[in-house]
């Protein structure tokens, strides 16, 4: 058991310290991928440039917020891609939104607003908006982070979950959104290296809320 | 100094509903040509010079919105630090089915997070956004229509007319173009609306930079204009928002027939 930690530990170290270094300069992420496959709603990684889909299992996508100066606390990253022509897509924001505190992820007193064409929703308490796919689908919500009450929010690096649904197809595994506000690529690189290992293995878990909650009492055994 | 601004003799009329390729196609593909921006398409093979551009209202379930086309430069195109924006030329139009006309009580609104500008029936001051860090310039603006009637807008074919700027002082504006908007309207509706502006306003791809007047040539009433227009943005050629010595100059420097 002692030897399985150890290797875990050494996985996840690894990990963190090969996604870091190849995050130390700001870099383009890919984009949401989707498609189906067996009947369900699968995640992947996107390169809209070339069309490609580089991971097809993709669940960890990062972004920036303020790339723009004009708006330091949103961001229309990641996009959203898919061959499902035809097909109305439905894209469910989990309650709960998580900093990164170094070794984990904390719930957070900030509210992400997720928004497309009129529809919007938040991590206070979930919701979902929705689109149908046309050929060459570029999509680009729009995500903007705010503090308590509407102030503004703290640097941090911000996780939010998300599943996709459209009728007839079985529901995505939760994906998740790692949201960089200010703080170094090279923390970015290892909060996503984190969630990579901590939440994309366990399919299921569904909200950031309670996910927030399992690493917190693995931080305290 | 060719201060030509004209895309091309090449003017085609693309739709937006191409299939994702080496560069995405569907988006407004954006060079910098001769020191100005220069729009274009990806049409499955290559990029060629497009200076009209289909969309689509409710194409993504959404009545009345569209974020298409999106604009899209590759990395190092433009200046790191820099701006690009657009700048509506004319009020929104309607296709008549042989002509354009003004749209009525339908208006546009162009909006990016808490940027926002309605075109109704004058042009409006647009905005810009930040270029990338890899100088790539990738947007998708959200397009809406409605009627300051409060009523639905009418079914229909919706033309705006922009032309696109960077505010890194070099580079000169793109040529005008068009994006040219179903709201509802039939295909070979849309489609006669996009050839009719090819074949009568892109076609004067021999618009050149100080042709103010679209004659084809930069001549007195381009330096008349220029002057009257001192001080404004009205008559800006060279992005920086004002009407001033450095237009007189270009006005001056392409003077005689457009190439």
């Amino acid at each position: 058991m002692q030897q399985h930690h150890r290797i875990s530990i050494i996985t996840l170290f690894t990990l963190t310290t090969f996604a870091a270094a190849a995050r130390a300069e700001k870099e383009p992420h890919l984009d949401l991928w989707i498609t189906a496959s067996d009947g369900a709603l699968v995640t992947g990684g996107w390169d809209h440039l070339t069309g490609s889909v580089i991971n097809p299992s993709q669940r960890v996508f990062e972004a920036d917020f303020g790339i723009d100066p004009a708006f330091p606390f949103s961001t229309d990253e990641p996009g959203i891609g898919s061959d499902l022509v035809g097909v109305t897509l439905t894209m469910n924001l989990a309650p709960g939104l998580g900093r990164w505190n170094g070794d984990g992820f904390d719930l957070s007193s900030a509210v992400l607003l997720a928004s497309y064409g009129g529809q919007s929703a938040t991590t206070t308490a979930g919701g979902s908006f929705g689109f149908l796919v046309s050929a060459g689908l570029d999509l680009h919500p729009e995500y903007t982070v705010s503090g308590a009450g509407g102030t503004d929010p703290a640097n941090g690096i911000y996780l939010a979950a998300f599943t996709v649904s459209a009728n007839g197809l079985a529901s995505s595994a939760t994906f998740y959104a790692v949201l960089n506000l200010g703080m170094t690529e090279l923390d970015h690189g290892a909060a996503a290296a984190w969630v990579e290992s901590n939440l994309v293995p366990s399919p299921g878990a569904g909200a950031v809320l309670a996910l927030v909650g399992a690493a917190s009492r693995r931080r305290r055994r | 100094m060719n201060l030509t601004l004209a895309a091309g003799a090449s003017i085609a009329a693309v739709g937006i509903a191409l299939h994702a390729s080496a560069q995405h196609a569907g988006d407004i593909s954006l060079t910098v040509s001769d020191g100005a921006i220069a729009t274009a398409a990806f049409d499955g093979a290559a990029t060629v010079p497009v200076r009209v551009f289909g969309a689509s209202f409710g194409d993504t379930g959404v009545a009345h919105f569209t974020s298409n086309p999106g604009f899209e430069a590759l990395p190092g195109t433009f200046a790191t630090g820099s701006r690009v924006g657009f700048t509506p030329r004319a009020g929104l139009q309607r296709f008549t089915g042989d002509a354009l006309a003004p749209a009525g009580e339908a208006e546009l609104e162009v909006r990016f997070l808490t940027l926002a500008t309605v075109i109704g029936a004058e042009p409006a001051a647009g905005f810009d956004l930040a270029v990338q860090s890899n100088g790539g310039w990738h947007r998708h603006f959200n397009f809406t229509l409605r009627s300051t009637g409060g009523a639905p807008p009418e079914s229909g074919v919706y033309v705006a007319e922009l032309e696109l700027y960077s505010t890194d002082g070099a580079t000169l504006p793109s040529a005008p173009f068009w994006i040219v908007f179903s709201d509802g309207a039939s295909a070979a509706e849309h489609e006669a609306a996009m050839a009719w502006i090819a074949a009568n306003l892109a076609d004067g791809g021999t618009r050149c930079a100080g042709d103010l007047d679209g004659d084809g040539a930069v001549g007195a009433p381009d330096l008349a204009a220029t002057l009257s227009a001192w001080g404004t943005p009205d008559a800006d050629l060279t992005g920086d928002g004002d009407t001033n010595a450095a237009d007189l100059a270009a006005v001056l420097s392409a003077w005689g027939a457009c190439p």
